[in-house]
C-alpha cells in the first residue's frame, strides 16, 4: 500500500487579516482549511445572497482552483537553486491598487530589478520561496479607481498564485506539493485528464530533472533529455552521446524531487521503491552510471 | 522524448523551461528571445495556434517575473491592453511645412510640419535646449510637461488641446503634437501657445504603387523577417545569431524546413554580416548595399513633406513626411491595425511586425527602417521609423517601401536640392 502523497509534509499555520480580526489557514494531512471558520459553506452561501465576503473563505476558494492547476509547477521552483518569489513590480503594483491610486504605471516599476541569487551552500530551506518580510495580512479584492478604470486585485495576472505565494512561502510549497500529488494520483489511474495535460506534465518533469541533474554533475549546462515513462515501467538514467537521457514517471517528482530526494549520498534517486512510516527506500544510481542500488531514507518526525 | 511525434506544446515549453533554468544566469535575455522565437516559428509553420502559444509564453513570462526578471510590467501592461481591433481605412493627411522657418530660441518648440487629418491636427516638432534643462524622459516646460497640453489655433479661429509624444535625449526632443478634434488645413498659420508659424503650401502627394511578391514559404519569409523587421529597433537586429538559430532549428525539428536548404546560408550569411562578422560584398541585395553604407552616419538635414496612405497585406499605412537631421533619417507612420505594440523590445509577444521598412533610393543603394518610438491601442497605433543608414547625398529619389509577405507599397519621394533647404 502506497503511502499517501501529503505524508511526511507537516502542517503549515498562516494568520490572516479577516473581517477586521486575525484569523488561522491551517494546511494538513493534504487539506487547507479555515478552522476559526465552522460552517465554510454556509459563509458562501450568505456571501452569494448578498452578504460580506470574508478573507479565509476566498482564500479557500481560491487554493481549490489551484489545486490540480499545472501552471503552479510553471511557476514553482525547480530545485535548490532556484528561488522564487512575488516580483517587486507585482509587490509595488499590489500596494499601488492596495493604497487607492495609481499615480502612473510607469512609475510602479523600477527600471531593472535584482535577481534572486542561488542561496549559498548548505542554506536551509533549499526548495522554500522567498515570501517579502510583510506578508502575514492578506486583502481581497482590494480596487483603486484613479488614473483609469476601476481594477479588482484579481486582475493583475497571475494574482491567484501570487496571493498565496505572497501571503506564505511554506503555504506555496504545500501549494506546489498539492499539485504535484493530485497529478501523481490521475496518472497513476490512468484519468482521461492525462493526456490532455501531457505536454505540461513532461514539461514540469523536464525541468525539475534538468536542474536536478545539472546540480548533481555539476554541469551548469548539460544537456539532459527526459521521457515520462509509464507508472510501472523502470526508470532509467543513460549517457547520450551529448548529456545524460532520464526515463522517470510523473510520480518522480511528488515521491522523490519534492521530499529534497533527488541526490541522496551522492546518488540520483530513480524512484521510491517501498516505505513505511519512518522510513522509505529510493532506488539511486552513481555517477557513472553503472551502479543501482536502493538507499533507505530515515524520516524525522514532523511537528505542527 | 526521442523517437515519439513532433509534440509542439512539450516543444515550447521545453524552451521555456530552458529560460526558466537558465534565469540565474546573464542569459536571460537570450533565453527570453530564444522563447519567443520559438514560439513565433511553432506558429508560422501552423504548429501551434497563436493564441495558444502567447497562453504559454505569457505563463513562462510570469514564472521569469518571479525570477527577478522585470518581466512582471510587460505581462500587466498587455492584460490591460485594449483587444485589439479590426484594421479601419486611414486618411491621407494634408501635410504642410513652413513657410520660412527661422531658428527658435532655446528651449522654444520649432515647428518642423503639420499634418491636418479630418479628426486630428498631428504637428511635428523639434526643440533644443541645454542639457540641463532637460532629461531623456522629462520633456520640456514648453511642450506644457508630461500629461499637460499645449493649445494650437488656426486662422478660422479654433483651438485645439494638443498632447506631446516623442523622444529626446536631454539637448534634443523630437515628436508629434496631436489635437483632439481636426484644426483647418488650409489655414495660412498656426499657432503654438500664442507662438505663431505660418505654413507653406499643400505639396501633391508622391505616387504609390502596390507590387506582388515572388511567392516563399511561410517559414523561409519569417527567417528573413527575423532579420529585417525591426522590432528590436535601430539599428536592426540586435538579437544575435542565437535568435536565428532557435527559429531555424525550431522549423527544422518540427519538419517545416530542410536543414539543408541553401535559403539557410544566405539567411546566415547576412546575421554575420550584420552581427560585423563575415564578408558582404557576396550577400544577396538589398543586404550588400545596406550592409555598404552600414558605416555612414553623416547626411543632410531637412523635411520633406508629403501625406500618404496605403495599405500592404491588410496593414493601413499613413505617412506624414521625411524628416532628416544629422544623418537620421525617419517618418512618422499611423498604422491600422495597430501593431506597433509588437515593436517594443522584450515584448514577449509572438506575433511577429508584419512590415518590414525598406526603402532604396535612385542610386540603388538600399536602407532599412525600425521602430524609434511607438505608442498606441484599439484599432490605430502610431510610431517613428528611423532608417539607416543615412541618407546619400547624391539621392534625388527615394522610393519608401513598407513590405508585407505577399505584396510592399512602394512611395515615390522626390528629394530637394539640399543646399536650398534646411
Amino acid at each position: 500500500m502506497r503511502p499517501p502523497w501529503w505524508q511526511d509534509f507537516p502542517p503549515v499555520e498562516v494568520a490572516v487579516e479577516c473581517s477586521g480580526t486575525r484569523h488561522r489557514l491551517r494546511w494538513d494531512a493534504g487539506v487547507l482549511g479555515a478552522p476559526d471558520h465552522a460552517d465554510p459553506e454556509g459563509e458562501r452561501v450568505l456571501a452569494a445572497i448578498g452578504g460580506a465576503r470574508c478573507a479565509c473563505i476566498d482564500f479557500l476558494d481560491r487554493w481549490a482552483r489551484l489545486a490540480d492547476d499545472l501552471r503552479v509547477l510553471t511557476l514553482a521552483s525547480r530545485g535548490p537553486g532556484d528561488q522564487v518569489g512575488p516580483s517587486d513590480e507585482y509587490e509595488q503594483l499590489k500596494q499601488a491598487f492596495t493604497s487607492g491610486g495609481m499615480p502612473g504605471a510607469a512609475r510602479a516599476f523600477p527600471r531593472r530589478l535584482p535577481r534572486r541569487r542561488a542561496p549559498q551552500p548548505g542554506a536551509r530551506h533549499l526548495f522554500r520561496s522567498v515570501a517579502p518580510a510583510s506578508t502575514a495580512s492578506y486583502s481581497s479584492s482590494v480596487a483603486f479607481t484613479t488614473g483609469g478604470p476601476r481594477r479588482e486585485l484579481d486582475s493583475l495576472p497571475g494574482a491567484d498564485y501570487l496571493e498565496i505565494l505572497s501571503l506564505d512561502a511554506d503555504l506555496w510549497v504545500r501549494l506546489v506539493e498539492t499539485v504535484l500529488g493530485t497529478w501523481a494520483e490521475r496518472v497513476d489511474d490512468g484519468d482521461t485528464a492525462v493526456q490532455r495535460a501531457r505536454a505540461a506534465l513532461v514539461a514540469a518533469l523536464y525541468g525539475r530533472v534538468t536542474a536536478s541533474l545539472r546540480d548533481w554533475t555539476g554541469d551548469e549546462s548539460l544537456n539532459v533529455s527526459v521521457d515520462m515513462i509509464d507508472p510501472n515501467a523502470s526508470p532509467a538514467l543513460v549517457r547520450t552521446s551529448d548529456g545524460l537521457h532520464a526515463q522517470l514517471p510523473f510520480r518522480w517528482l511528488s515521491d522523490v524531487w519534492a521530499r529534497q530526494w533527488a541526490v541522496v549520498l551522492g546518488r540520483f534517486s530513480l524512484c521510491q521503491i517501498e516505505g513505511t512510516d519512518d522510513k522509505r527506500r529510493v532506488l539511486t544510481i552513481n555517477q557513472d552510471l553503472k551502479d543501482i542500488r536502493p538507499v533507505t531514507v530515515s524520516i524525522a518526525a514532523s511537528s505542527s | 522524448m526521442a523517437g515519439r511525434p513532433f509534440d509542439p506544446e512539450l516543444y515550447l515549453r521545453r524552451a521555456g523551461e530552458l529560460a526558466v533554468l537558465d534565469s540565474l544566469d546573464d542569459h536571460q535575455v537570450r533565453e527570453d528571445a530564444e522563447l519567443v522565437q520559438t514560439a513565433a516559428s511553432l506558429v508560422t509553420v501552423g504548429a501551434l495556434s497563436e493564441e495558444r502559444a502567447q497562453e504559454i509564453v505569457d505563463e513562462y513570462t510570469l514564472a521569469l517575473s518571479l525570477r527577478g526578471s522585470g518581466h512582471f510590467g510587460l505581462t500587466w501592461r498587455r492584460s490591460i491592453r485594449p483587444p485589439r481591433g479590426a484594421p479601419e481605412a486611414l486618411d491621407a493627411p494634408t501635410v504642410r511645412s513652413c513657410r520660412d522657418p527661422v531658428d527658435p530660441s532655446p528651449g522654444a518648440p520649432q515647428v518642423l510640419y503639420a499634418a491636418f487629418y479630418p479628426d486630428s491636427t498631428s504637428v511635428a516638432i523639434t526643440v533644443e535646449q541645454t542639457a540641463s534643462r532637460g532629461t531623456r524622459h522629462s520633456p520640456p516646460a514648453s511642450l506644457g510637461g508630461l500629461g499637460n497640453a499645449l493649445t494650437i489655433t488656426d486662422d478660422q479661429g479654433t483651438s485645439r488641446p494638443a498632447l506631446f509624444a516623442g523622444h529626446g535625449n536631454g539637448s534634443r526632443f523630437t515628436g508629434q503634437l496631436r489635437t483632439q478634434g481636426p484644426l483647418s488645413a488650409s489655414t495660412a498659420w498656426i499657432e503654438l501657445d500664442g507662438d505663431r508659424t505660418e505654413l507653406a503650401d499643400t505639396v501633391e502627394p508622391p505616387p504609390v504603387a502596390i507590387e506582388k511578391l515572388a511567392e516563399r514559404s511561410p517559414a523561409v519569409d519569417y527567417l528573413w523577417g527575423c532579420l529585417s523587421v525591426g522590432r528590436h529597433g535601430f539599428p536592426v537586429p540586435t538579437y544575435g545569431s542565437h535568435v536565428l538559430d532557435a527559429a531555424i532549428r525550431t522549423m527544422v525539428d518540427a519538419g517545416a524546413l530542410d536543414p539543408e536548404a541553401p535559403e539557410l546560408d544566405r539567411l546566415r550569411a547576412v546575421e554575420r554580416a550584420m552581427a560585423g562578422e563575415g564578408e558582404w560584398d557576396a550577400l544577396p541585395e538589398p543586404w550588400a548595399s545596406l550592409m555598404t553604407g552600414r558605416s555612414r552616419h553623416d547626411g543632410p538635414s531637412g523635411i520633406v513633406p508629403f501625406g500618404i496612405v496605403t495599405s500592404v497585406d491588410g496593414t493601413h499605412i499613413s505617412i506624414e513626411a521625411l524628416r532628416f537631421h544629422e544623418g537620421t533619417m525617419e517618418t512618422h507612420v499611423v498604422v491600422s491595425p495597430d501593431i506597433t505594440h509588437l515593436w517594443g523590445p522584450f515584448s514577449m509577444q509572438v506575433r511577429q511586425s508584419p512590415i518590414r521598412w525598406w526603402a532604396e533610393d535612385d542610386r540603388g543603394n538600399a536602407y532599412l527602417g525600425g521602430p524609434g518610438s511607438w505608442g498606441g491601442g484599439g484599432t490605430r497605433g502610431e510610431g517613428t521609423i528611423r532608417y539607416w543608414p543615412s541618407l546619400y547625398p547624391d539621392a534625388t529619389m527615394l522610393h519608401l517601401m513598407p513590405t508585407g509577405n505577399r505584396e510592399r507599397a512602394v512611395i515615390t519621394v522626390e528629394l530637394p536640392t539640399w543646399s536650398e533647404r534646411r
